[in-house]
């Protein structure tokens, strides 16, 4: 467990062979060996299209994307989760503790609701960053008192645009006719027929995102002392706050824009890497996006692959999730 | 002159927290600062250290104005040992440790062989080897206070600050602990400033004193300045008897029989 260098690379392995063996997994299926030469193939440029074409559809425009995007945003659950978690000093935070995921749900349903279309198929996801980013400028506006935010007014911030969010996404359900089934649907979360397009974005986002947090590990380290420890360890609370929540609202807005309301694995998984592998955050970093990666592939193609009718992954989750948490929960209360 | 402060003053909603304090400091002394509660003995704590910037006057810390100083420059001249500590993740001793040295960290260059020697130095002094596989989250109040001590001293500043710091400890560790603050201010040439609620304990350590009553400095001075009856009486509003040996303060009681 001491050589972290190493299980980065293990896991990244696991995660790497899982994608591939469940590519080929499905109606149709595709031995191991097929789809590992023909992901090679696409990458050192040398495709194997012409050999047979049915499996390079099934692989690159249905399966492949599909895969890589329910990993990716397990991942940037994962971290977002984690950093809201060692900023506000909280536990229980997760990566919607802001009200980016009820602004995200009012701005999509707006979109379904009123059937906009002007940015063609994104315009529901468009939305849904759009007021996800809305709420999180709020949340910041509210909670900005004498020149400084602490991590209570950031909370309880988060409540009032939460509740605020949440409201209108009521109204907007009791006032929708046929939309509603679209509007819930959406909501729940779900990453089939996902298209490389929304991948990109979504990577685009969190792994230059990522590299940066890299660099304010040590502080987030810091930042659990309290805030006055922290000041006298030379950092400025209010400015690290802003910037860490920013980075990773952003990330949990895109997310939620493109892949609907995913609970708990952002909750989760930064506690089992905690319970794992310690407190120091820059280990963290990497260890929780892995985690959350490979729980969140594992978990979509268990929806894709076991479960007779395809659910969305948000009841999946937060089903399995919910018990799990509560055991960590009354574990971590017995002890203090 | 380590410390200057030039008519501080402080107040939230119209109501003053601290009123016109001006102070000079010494370089190599040990500082008491007395009062009541809520006498605004930790909103100059907070000033000193700079996390709170948003007081009137002036406050000069080795020649620098605080409020011209960023957070991470001043981190590298005072350091401060807290009353009450949050601590909501499970890091090591280590880890904490390794955190006070973080203001002689450059950013982006990992920490470097001194930094290794000053925490492991420290870390065997203060016997906490036996903490080896505990968390700071499940250490005692006294045990945390400890570790923030020892946090302390590998910041390597010149100036400590102590807001009751000894707070939680039992009477081996606060002698303990604060002889070894002692220790720095006469061998190192540090600057020790403590707030107490004990004056007994005061007394042991510190050559000046400093009394804060209501916002306001209500007397500065070397032991025979400051500990006498009038003085006492003013700050905590009852009878003191003091018991002197060669001249010198030793013990300060509650005087229950004019009291009475």
């Amino acid at each position: 467990m001491k050589n972290h260098k190493l299980n980065y690379a293990v896991l990244l392995l696991i995660l790497a062979l899982s994608i591939i063996f469940f590519v080929g997994q499905g109606y149709i299926k595709i031995p191991f060996k097929t789809t590992f030469d023909m992901i090679l193939g696409e990458i050192t440029n040398n495709s194997l299209k012409e050999q047979n074409l049915k499996f390079w559809y099934t692989i690159f425009e249905v399966r492949l994307p599909r895969v890589l995007i329910s990993g990716v945003c397990g991942a940037g659950l994962a971290f977002c989760g984690l950093i809201f978690q060692s900023v506000l000093l909280n536990p229980l935070a997760d990566p919607y503790i802001l009200g980016v995921s009820s602004g995200a749900s009012f701005g999509s349903a707006l979109a379904i609701m009123f059937n906009l279309n002007f940015l063609g198929l994104f315009t529901t996801s468009f939305f849904a960053f759009l007021f996800s980013i809305i709420s999180l400028v709020l949340t910041m506006a509210i909670s900005f008192i004498d020149k400084s935010i602490n991590k209570t007014s950031l909370i309880l911030a988060g409540i009032i645009v939460n509740s605020f969010f949440s409201a209108g996404l009521s109204f907007i359900k009791y006032i929708a006719g046929d939309e509603v089934g679209t509007i819930v649907f959406w909501l729940m979360g779900s990453f089939s027929s996902r298209s490389w397009n929304d991948l990109l974005w979504v990577s685009l986002t969190f792994f230059p995102l990522l590299v940066i947090t890299y660099f304010f590990t040590e502080k987030m380290n810091i930042l659990s002392l309290g805030d006055r420890n922290a000041a006298t360890l030379g950092i400025n609370t209010t400015r690290l706050r802003v910037v860490l929540l920013t980075l990773a609202s952003i990330i949990s807005s895109i997310i939620v824009s493109r892949s609907g309301i995913i609970g708990f694995v952002g909750l989760v998984v930064p506690h089992i890497c905690r319970f794992i592998w310690g407190s120091d955050n820059k280990k963290l970093i990497f260890y929780s996006p892995l985690i959350g990666a490979l729980l969140m592939c594992y978990a979509d193609n268990f929806i894709r692959l076991v479960l007779p009718a395809e659910i969305p992954i948000g009841i999946l989750t937060s089903l399995i999730g919910a018990p799990f948490f509560a055991f960590i929960m009354r574990r971590k209360m017995r002890r203090s | 002159m380590v410390i200057e402060m030039r008519n501080v003053g402080y107040s939230i909603n119209g109501h003053e927290i601290l009123k016109n304090i001006s102070l000079c400091l010494q370089r190599g002394r040990f500082y008491g600062v007395l009062g009541p509660n809520g006498a605004g003995k930790s909103t100059m704590i907070d000033i000193l250290c700079g996390i709170n910037r948003h007081y009137s006057g002036e406050v000069f810390i080795e020649g620098k104005d605080v409020k011209l100083t960023t957070p991470r420059e001043l981190s590298r001249i005072i350091s401060m040992v807290p009353q009450n500590f949050y601590i909501n993740f499970p890091f090591s001793v280590k880890e904490v440790l390794m955190m006070g040295r973080h203001p002689h960290k450059k950013t982006f260059t990992p920490y470097t062989h001194k930094d290794y020697e000053v925490v492991e130095n420290i870390y065997n002094a203060f016997g906490f080897e036996k903490f080896e596989k505990t968390s700071v989250m499940e250490m005692s109040g006294g045990e945390k206070q400890r570790v923030f001590f020892a946090k302390a001293l590998v910041q390597e500043t010149p100036i400590i600050v102590l807001d009751e710091a000894t707070s939680n400890l039992d009477i081996y560790y606060t002698h303990k602990l604060l002889s070894v603050m002692k220790q720095q201010v006469l061998s190192a040439k540090k600057t020790v400033i403590s707030v107490f609620h004990d004056i007994n304990t005061a007394l042991c350590y510190c050559d000046d004193f400093i009394f804060i009553k209501d916002g306001t400095v209500t007397a500065t001075g070397n032991m025979e300045q400051t500990m006498n009856k009038e003085n006492l009486r003013g700050l905590y509003n009852m009878d003191f008897k003091i018991i002197t040996q060669n001249h010198r303060a030793v013990s300060i009681l509650p005087n229950q029989e004019e009291a009475e």
